[in-house]
Formats: C-alpha cells, structure tokens, sequence
C-alpha cells in the first residue's frame, strides 16, 4: 500500500450541559483522522463522552504529520481511546511524526487510553504530546510500547521512537518525560533499560490540585505483585500527580499493568470503576 | 602546473586593469603558508613556493599572462565580530577591553582587531564563543555571529601553545586538576553515597546478578539517564552566564526527575554542593545558588550545581562531564560494593572498564541542548520507585 504523506488533524471541543453530560462543542477534522460520534458507555458516568479515533489509512507513514487537539471545558469529562493498535510503518527518510495536545479545563476529566504503538522494521516516529492541565481537572494519560511485530518475528528492528511529554499547569512547568528509543543503536534489551521485559507501558496521572501521595500509593499497590509484569509508581514532581511505568513480558502482560494502573488511578481521581468498554 | 615564487602585486594596481580574474581560495589559516598546492576556481593547477616572510593577502596577484590573472582570495567565514561603543570615557574603554583581550588570549582564540571592532575566528561552536563575551559583563560591546573574510591583509593574532611542562604557561592547570579532583573525590561530604539510583532494590530482585550484568547495569544507567539528563545539564549549567538562565536550567531539571528517589537524590546533595560550593569559590552564580537553596527558592539540582561550580573553579566543560558521569558510575557500583554484592577490586576494574562508556556519554551531553534531555533507564527508575517498599533498606533511596 503507497500513499502520500497526510497532514491530519482532530480539533475536539467539549463542553458539559446542565443535565452533566459532555458533548462535542467544536470539531474540525482533515483526512486521515477522524472519530466516532461520542458514544456514552459509562453506565457509572453516563454524562462521559467517550470518542474513538479512526485512522482509516490503517497506521501512520514515513512524512504523516497528524495533530490532534482535545480541549475540555469546566466539568466536561472525556475518554478518548484508538479502534485499534496504531501502526508505524518503515520509513527510509522522513519520520512520522504526531502531535497530541490536551487541555483540560476546571474540574474536567480526560483520559487518554489509546492501544499500544506497533513500530514495525525501520519505522521512525516522533510524538509529542502537551498537556495543560488546570489545577482542579486531572488528566490520565497512558501509552503502550509494543517491540514490533512480535507475531512476524520482529522484535526491536524499528530504527527509532521518539517521545516526548510535557505538562504544565497556571504557567508552571510540572513534569517532562522524553523517550527516545533507537534499538539499532543503543540495545534496550539490557539491564536497567527494559530488563526481561519486551513492553513499556507509561500512565500519568496529572491532578495538580490533588492528593498526589494517595494517588501514587493506590497506583503503586495495583502495579505490585503482578505476575509477568515489573512496574511501580510514584509522585511526580511539585505534587502534580503519579506516574506509573511498568515493563510486561508480553501483549497480555502489558494489557493487564495498564487496566491495573488506569483502574487504580480512575478510581482515586473519580471513585469510578472502569467503564464496560470493548476493543 | 603553475608553479608561484613570488607575489606579483595587488589585483587593484593600474597594471592589471583588464585582465580576467581567476580566484584561487585561500582561507585565513593558510595565508602564511609558504607552500601550498591548490586549483584555482577554474581548475588551473597552482603550486605556491614563496620566500620566507610572504603573507597571501586578499587580492594578491600571483599570475599573469597578459589576459588574466590568478589572484589570492580570502573566502567569507562565520565569525564573532565584537564592537566596542568608542564613545564611552577612555578608563571604562580600556577596562572592558583588556578584559575582552585576556579571554579570548586565555582561549588562544585568533582574533583580528580592526578599529573598534574584534573579529574571532570561530574554532569552537557559535555558543561557547558568544558566552565567553557574554560571561564578561561587558555592557561597551555589540556581539554579532557575521560572515566575514578574516586577514586579509596581515595574519591573525593567532593562537600559542603552552607546552605542558615548559614553565611560563597558564599555571592553572595543576590547579584545575587538583580542583577537578577536590570534586571528583568520594570524601566530599554531600551525602552522594546514601542514594543507591534503584540499584539496592534491583539487586534484591536480581539475586543471581554477578559481575557483568552489574557492569551493563552500570552502563545502562550511564547510557540512558546520567549522561542524557545530569551530564547534559552541567554542560549547560557551565555555559550559563546568568542566573535567570541557570534557574531555568533547575527548573527544567527538576521536570524530568520524575521519581521521587530521584528527585530526592538530586536536591539533597545539590544543595549540600552549592553550600560547599560557596566557600569553595567566589562565583557570583554559585553564591546566588547557595542562598536560593538555602532559602528554598531554588531546587538546586545536582548537575546545576555541578557544572556552575566547574566553571568557577576553573574545570573545563568536558572534564566536569567527565567527572559528573564517572562520580554516577562509581556511586553505583559503590552501593553494590557495600550490598555484598561486588568487590571493591572488582568495582574498581569495571569502573575503569567504563571508560569508553563515560567517554562516549561525555559526547552525547556536551551536545544535547534543552530539548534534548531525556532519562530512559526504565527498570532501574522502576526499582528506584519500588524502594520505598522494601522493609529493610540499607540506602535512603
């Protein structure tokens, strides 16, 4: 399959009615992102808007540049989620890169829980992801690793990742994680890096104007003692939250530590269990 | 081939007026080179014998057949072009300029003055040339990176060397190696020991771990997180010529510490540093440091710390890299070494079998800029976290 590169773009505004429940206030889109209607799946929360991103090009190319921007306003609460692992394709020049943007409004509530980023042979990527999180509103943020295609006998052959978040909030900076990844060059197989581990999964908890010892310790608990799995968490820095790594053997490991860490941290953030949602 | 034994005179003179010009380039550094061999921009081959004393100036006419003539011509270049505001009073002119002088003296740096103007040729990056005018507070000059042609018409007050053990050199190298190994030195009490980086509670989950994998371990650490975060950082820290900058370089780091352990490990002795700092050296920077840490307006991180107090004890740069990522390695296998788990022979041969490893993460940090720091070392960051469950602990982090 050959296509051009593509400038996609998602521009997402939501808002929260009087009844409680969010919609979607603003939306501007350019081939190839797109996304379902909000769908209300959260028999717990049944004002949450949740929204599947769809990339009908099946993954990301050499030279793709996609943005995507989820602004939520006061009290709107919003889970958006991909139908489905996000392939990245071989590149032999330019990099694919994407941009994620989250801004999350006064006592709103995002939750970014996408499946997992395939990098396929010679795949080059390069993400980054913002987040303006307001001190009343938390943001939950995850991102999966996977080595490649694991099922074709690739493991690690992509040529490089890049990722990089960054988070503020009322100006301040509070927390940078930038991954880079570049197997051919710097083996992630060691001790220390990945360990016996083959994937990396990340889960911030932003909640600047939250209790982030709690948050961390619930996170912490969840994450210990899982079979398959090594992950810990803990507070982040000026108290704005938790972050969660963990490394999995496997595709169901790595699907386990995330459900654990996204549970503990929904249900510390909203007291909510997780939503019935199906892949 | 065109063989050149004498300078026949300048393209500008009467005498040559007509002729077609066929440049030959020759830059600044190769101007008083007796002997060069060369093709002129239209591929004539010229070898260049000339007298001693001969000087290849900017339109030095080194051929002509009638119809053309070959002449020298200095190809533009970037350099640091300084400007002194001439209408200051003589006293603060002379001051600001002789200070200007020594620095780039100090340097070695070929410079060309012309008026009131100081061009340097570039023989480091654009950056560290514009912080050595910077660093100097000089509020007479302009600084401004241009392309010009250099020496056009005489050589540059060039370079020398100080040859390591002839006397009259610049002295401060024995005391910049004592100064590098006052910093470098284990006895210095900023409680760097106590932290063990995750590697306590790596080791108890790794109970077959032998020698190589402590040492990959090691070189992971150093890979992934020491050398593309805390070298980096005091490689920027010692570029830092102003306090704004040097907080916003904390800041950033403070950013992407993002466990506790690390947090606690990185501020903790960073501020025992720049306490020590302060008594240490009478930099402005790590003063200011040493009271922002005290008063807790500042973190003070460690590699912040670090690269301002290299500066102000005179270390280079490269060697306070050095010195940060060797003091990383050694504080590692040292919390395996009180662990049981490692000899402290054996610490010792595997330290210095890092070497590449230091040597190579030095490269990486001396050229990351903001945007480029990054900490990878995944399992150890996660054992670091899973400290604080451990029940028995021999390291506060």
């Amino acid at each position: 399959m050959s296509v051009d590169h593509a400038d996609g773009l998602l521009e997402l505004a939501f808002r929260c009615d009087a009844n409680g429940r969010t919609g979607l206030a603003e939306r501007r889109q350019r081939f190839p992102l797109r996304m379902t209607s909000p769908l209300y799946l959260d028999p717990a929360d049944p004002g949450m808007a949740f929204v599947y991103l769809q990339n009908p090009t099946g993954g990301l190319f050499a030279g793709d540049r996609l943005h995507m921007n989820v602004a939520a306003a006061q009290g709107a609460r919003v889970h958006v989620t991909t139908q489905s692992a996000t392939k990245i394709y071989r590149s032999e020049g330019q990099r694919a890169s994407q941009v994620l943007d989250f801004e999350v409004g006064p006592a709103a509530y995002v939750e970014h829980v996408p499946d997992p980023l395939i990098p396929h042979a010679g795949a080059r990527l390069s993400q980054l992801m913002t987040a303006e999180v307001a001190p009343t509103g938390a943001l939950v943020a995850a991102e999966t690793i996977a080595p490649g295609r694991v099922a074709h006998g690739e493991s690690l052959a992509y040529d490089s990742l890049v990722l990089h978040t960054r988070a503020r909030s009322g100006g301040r900076q509070l927390c940078v994680d930038r991954l880079v990844l570049e197997p051919g060059r710097r083996n992630p197989g060691l001790p220390g890096v990945m360990g016996d581990g083959s994937y990396l999964v990340t889960l911030l908890a932003l909640a600047p104007g939250g209790d982030a010892a709690a948050l961390a310790r619930t996170l912490d608990e969840a994450l210990a003692g899982n079979s398959g799995v090594v992950g810990a968490a803990g507070e982040l820095p000026h108290r704005s939250g938790a972050l969660a790594r963990a490394l999995a053997a496997g595709p169901i490991e790595a699907r386990r530590a995330l459900a654990t860490a996204w549970r503990a941290a929904r249900n510390a953030l909203v007291g909510l269990p997780l939503p019935p949602i199906r892949k | 081939m065109l063989v050149v034994h004498e300078i026949l005179g300048r393209r500008d003179e009467p005498r040559f007026a007509g002729r077609r010009v066929e440049p030959l380039r020759v830059d600044w550094d190769e101007a008083a080179k007796r002997r060069l061999r060369r093709e002129t921009d239209s591929g004539t081959d010229v070898a260049i014998a000339l007298p001693r004393g001969s000087y290849l100036s900017d339109g030095a006419v080194l051929d002509d057949d009638g119809r053309r003539i070959i002449v020298a011509e200095r190809r533009e270049e970037r350099a640091l072009v300084v400007s002194f505001d001439t209408g200051i009073p003589a006293q603060r002119l002379a001051e600001q300029a002789l200070r200007l002088g020594h620095a780039f003296g100090n340097q070695h740096a070929p410079v060309e003055i012309d008026g009131a103007e100081v061009r340097v040729a570039l023989t480091t990056s654009e950056e560290i040339a514009r912080a050595t005018v910077d660093g100097l507070g000089l509020d007479a000059v302009r600084t401004e990176v241009r392309s010009v042609a250099l020496a056009r018409d005489r050589p540059l007050g060039a370079g020398h060397d100080h040859h390591a053990l002839a006397p009259g050199g610049h002295g401060a190298a024995a005391s910049t190696l004592l100064g590098a190994l006052q910093l470098g030195d284990s006895a210095l009490p900023i409680g760097r020991f106590v932290h063990s980086h995750g590697v306590e509670a790596w080791l108890s989950a790794h109970q077959d771990a032998g020698e190589d994998e402590l040492s990959a371990l090691v070189k992971s650490a150093l890979r992934e997180s020491v050398a593309p975060l805390d070298g980096a950082v005091v490689a920027l820290s010692h570029r830092a010529t102003s306090w704004e900058r040097l907080e916003r370089l904390d800041e950033l780091v403070t950013a992407h510490k993002l466990t506790p352990a690390a947090r606690l490990a990185s501020t903790a002795c960073g501020r025992r540093l720049a306490a020590l700092g302060a008594e240490l050296t009478t930099s402005p920077l790590v003063r200011r440091l040493a009271r922002s840490a005290r008063d807790g307006s500042t973190d003070a991180n460690l590699a912040v710390v670090e690269g301002a107090l290299a500066k102000g004890l005179g270390i280079p740069e490269r060697d306070a890299v050095l010195l940060e990522l060797r003091g990383a390695a050694a504080g590692l296998l040292s919390a395996a070494v009180r662990l049981g788990r490692l000899s402290p022979t054996r610490a010792q041969v595997i330290l210095l079998g890092l070497s590449p490893a230091i040597e190579k993460g030095t490269a990486e940090a001396l050229a990351a800029g903001d945007d480029d720091l990054r900490s990878g070392a995944f399992e150890l960051e996660i054992y670091a976290l899973a400290h604080g469950r451990e029940d028995a602990r021999s390291f506060s982090t």
